[in-house]
C-alpha cells in the first residue's frame, strides 16, 4: 500500500472514529446543540474523505462498489490486502 | 500504657483522629447537596466540551479529554494531592 494511500486511509479512519464518538455522545445527549453541530460538520468531512479514498483506491465496503462495468469489490484488492495494493489499480 | 488497638482500623486511626470532644461527625459531607440520597451510586452527567482533534482522538481512544482515563496501575488522582 503506497504511503499516499495509507495517509488517506488514516484520515478516513480518524474521521470515522470522530463521527462514531459523536454518535455515542448524542445517544445520551440527543438535544445537545454543540454535539449536533459537531456531528453535522464531521459527518460531512467524513463522507468527503471517504469518497475521495474510494474514488482513488476502490471500495472500502462491498456496498460502496459502483458496479457499473464490474463488481469492483471482488475485482480489485480488498482493503485489508495491503501487499496486493502495491502499484495501485488499473 | 494505653491499650494498643489490634484491629486493622484501630491500627490505622492515629491519636489525632480520635477527637472525643469533637461536636460533629469528623466525616464532612460538603461536596454534595445536603439532600443528596445516601447509599446510592451517582455518576456525574457528561456535558459537551472542547474535543480532541481527529488524529489525537483516534490515538487516545476517545474524542473527549474528560473521558481520557488511562489506567496507570495506581490511583489516578492521589488523595493527598
Amino acid at each position: 500500500m503506497t504511503s499516499e494511500q495509507q495517509k488517506l486511509l488514516r484520515r478516513v479512519q480518524a474521521c470515522a472514529f470522530t463521527v462514531h464518538e459523536a454518535v455515542l455522545y448524542l445517544d445520551s445527549h440527543p438535544t445537545c446543540t454543540e454535539g449536533l453541530a459537531f456531528y453535522r460538520t464531521h459527518k460531512e468531512k467524513y463522507e468527503s474523505v471517504l469518497a475521495e479514498y474510494q474514488k482513488k483506491y476502490g471500495p472500502l465496503t462491498a456496498c460502496a462498489s459502483e458496479g457499473t462495468r464490474k463488481w469492483e469489490w471482488v475485482t480489485e484488492p480488498f482493503p485489508w490486502e495491503l501487499c496486493a495494493n502495491e502499484g495501485g489499480n488499473d | 500504657m494505653e491499650k494498643t488497638d489490634k484491629t486493622l482500623l484501630g491500627a490505622l486511626l492515629s491519636d489525632d483522629d480520635v477527637m472525643p470532644e469533637a461536636a460533629a461527625c469528623p466525616m464532612p459531607r460538603s461536596v454534595f447537596p445536603a439532600d443528596m440520597p445516601l447509599a446510592m451510586a451517582y455518576v456525574p452527567f457528561q456535558t459537551w466540551q472542547k474535543t480532541y482533534d481527529s488524529d489525537a482522538a483516534l490515538s487516545r481512544g476517545t474524542l473527549f479529554p474528560c473521558l481520557d482515563l488511562p489506567f496507570i496501575g495506581e490511583e489516578a488522582a492521589r488523595n493527598d494531592k
